[in-house]
């Protein structure tokens, strides 16, 4: 596979910098977003919120669009399920189902960012945002775009909560939530660092707490400023 | 002409309203006439809204991830035995595994969720078979693989987009090997949730006809086996050749009016296809939900680039809108009609609107010698892919 190159980065958790609710309203007034739900103003935030690394909010329409999560957007699924429990079935308010699939977050930024390269959707619970970065670079490297945006959600709720309980076995205490950007290329450039995927190396040590499958030590590796070492992703041990 | 080494369809598996199995989809296919949809036997509703649901397949509760993992499995199974693949096969190869979907990452059990929003204590067992059956990690774990494992959640091209990424790891030399498709199943969510949007029919849908009053859901699964490999002795040989997608940047839930995605992901296909033009395109198999919208923008799309000569139909009303299973099982059925080199008729297609530029086949169509086929899938969220099957 061709090489890597992470042009961009910003990661909003407990472990850099959470997105606070008032940039998360900004933004939703800023890019008319009153009827998105909060997984997609998330995702909005986490390329065109105020506060962390400087990153752009212009991109080549071509530009390809990923969004990656576990849960999804499980607290408007639930939403949903609300419409359905407590009014009559024809009365489900079709906003709501229809920001309800995982793609819809990718919808609303490939509207407001005018990007119309492929986009797409991807899901799983045990190396999310490793198998989205494998993603990018096969679609970098069929030329079906010249770089990709990729961006990460993992929202807390209801789900999220009562995953301990459900499941201790596999979550020793609530996924955190977690938003992060990646601005990623086949070209290096300037402060550019590359990105090596190494799924041979086996599993690497994973916060249990933390979804997308993304260490705390590549989150501290991706946000350490001033570098241009090169990041090694693994997949991860399930969250 | 740009080359690349082919990637080749060596096994393919199917379950869907037209067949339990892809020889029965197949005789289906040209049946002079077609099953029709019923109203729902397995969810509870008042709404008079038929589905093609599967006839003599009852869902198992001990099935990790529910029906939609069932049908999976079905597929899965019917793919594996066709491309002769054991689990130990397998596991000496470089296996991905790639599958589309968009009820099956979904928690949407609703007994489940009325306890968790009360403050009870639910069952664990519905959470943990939603974590342990999320479709492309499942069949990773079950045969033991260490490629890539991808679930897509592109709404309704998450089958096309899913096998449009099979090939392209092909083709880059990540996986010998990709199992690849969609699964989906009826439910109440999306029963109640596309009822809300005013797009379901209560008659048997008719695609591109001037009659069209909206679609009829479905539920199934396609699962296609792609090997870098050809497969020993069998003839014909089919490959997937093409692959291109892009959004519309326009509407949540509509289609650009132009189509103007579509149309760039349909060129972009032939391009990947080695550059082939449109003429080489014997027929499209396509989307044609029976909505307004995406039958007109269909129509317009292929007016402008295949002129007046396209020849497309649609299978949805032989199988309903099969959702995130919609791309794969489309696929499959296209691929049956270039091995057999006949097209059926768009199912209940009878007139044209005037708004409409172009209408589809409405009979039976040979297509002797045909090389490529054209499979599109559009999705919410403008979402399109076209997918170029070819006959080597």
């Amino acid at each position: 596979m061709n090489p890597l190159y992470l042009l961009n980065c910003r990661i909003f958790s407990r472990f850099t910098c959470p997105l606070r609710e008032e940039e998360i309203k900004a933004v939703r007034a800023a890019y008319a977003l009153r009827r998105a739900d909060r997984y997609t103003a998330l995702a909005a935030a986490a390329v065109l919120g105020r506060s962390g690394a400087p990153f752009p909010s212009a991109f080549a329409s071509d530009t390809g669009l990923i969004t990656v999560s576990a849960f999804g957007p499980h607290k408007t699924v639930f939403a949903t399920l609300d419409d359905i429990l407590d009014y009559p079935e024809d009365m489900i308010l079709p906003v709501r189902f229809s920001h309800s699939v995982h793609n819809a977050a990718a919808a609303y930024l490939g509207s407001i960012l005018k990007i119309t390269g492929p986009a797409f959707a991807v899901t799983g619970f045990e190396a999310p945002l490793f198998e989205a970065l494998q993603l990018a670079q096969t679609l970098l490297q069929a030329k079906m775009c010249p770089q990709v945006l990729l961006i990460g959600i993992e929202e807390r709720g209801l789900l999220t909560a009562a995953a301990p309980a459900l499941a201790p076995g596999r979550f020793a205490q609530e996924p955190e939530e977690i938003i992060c950007a990646l601005r990623l290329s086949a070209s290096p450039a300037p402060g550019a660092r590359e990105l090596h995927l190494d799924r041979d190396a086996g599993t690497a040590p994973c916060l249990d707490a933390c979804t997308l499958g993304l260490p705390l030590e590549t989150i501290r590796e991706l946000t350490e400023p001033d570098t241009n070492q090169p990041v090694v992703f693994r997949p991860s041990t399930p969250i | 002409m740009h080359r690349h080494n082919h990637v080749y369809v060596s096994g393919k598996g199917m379950i869907s309203a037209l067949g339990p199995d892809v020889p029965r989809a197949a005789a289906a296919l040209y049946a002079p006439h077609p099953r029709l949809p019923a109203l729902s036997r397995k969810v509870e509703t008042a709404l008079k809204l038929p589905v093609f649901e599967i006839p003599d397949l009852e869902p198992d509760p001990g099935v990790p991830g529910g029906f939609s993992l069932q049908l999976l499995r079905c597929a899965l199974q019917e793919a594996l035995s066709e491309a002769g693949l054991s689990a130990r096969d397998l596991a000496r190869q470089r296996v991905g595994v790639c599958i589309g979907t968009t009820v099956a990452c979904q928690l949407n059990n609703i007994p489940f969720y009325a306890t968790l929003r009360s403050g009870g204590t639910p069952p664990a067992q519905p959470f943990r078979d939603y974590i342990a059956g999320n479709p492309a990690e499942w069949t990773r774990r079950e045969f033991h693989l260490q490629g890539p494992a991808l679930t897509v959640s592109n709404a309704c091209s998450s089958g096309a987009d899913a096998i449009g990424i099979a090939m392209l790891w092909i083709r880059q030399g990540l996986c010998d090997l990709v199992i690849c498709g969609g699964t989906d199943e009826i439910n109440k969510v999306p029963l109640d949730g596309f009822n809300a949007l005013g797009v379901c029919s209560p008659e048997p849908c008719r695609p591109f006809d001037a009659r069209r009053n909206g679609l009829n859901l479905g539920e199934g699964a396609g699962i296609l086996i792609l090997s870098a490999r050809a497969p020993v002795g069998s003839a014909p040989c089919f490959a997937l050749a093409g692959y291109g997608n892009s959004s519309d940047a326009f509407h949540i839930t509509q289609p650009d009016p132009e189509g103007k995605g579509l149309e760039r992901a349909i060129r972009f296909s032939l391009h990947s296809a080695g550059g082939i033009s449109t003429s080489d395109i014997a027929f499209i198999n396509a989307h044609g939900t029976g909505t307004s919208v995406n039958d007109q923008v269909e129509s317009v799309v292929f007016q402008r680039l295949f002129q007046d000569s396209a020849r497309f139909i649609s299978t949805k009303g032989l199988t309903g809108h099969t959702l995130g299973a919609a791309g794969a099982i489309e696929c499959i059925l296209s691929l049956l009609m270039l091995e057999r080199e006949m097209v059926p008729a768009s199912t209940r297609f009878e007139s044209l609107s005037p708004e409409m530029p172009l209408a589809p086949l409405s009979r039976s169509t040979a297509i002797p010698a045909a090389e490529y086929a054209l499979s599109t899938s559009l999705a919410f969220g403008g979402s399109n892919t076209a997918l170029v099957l070819r006959r080597l």
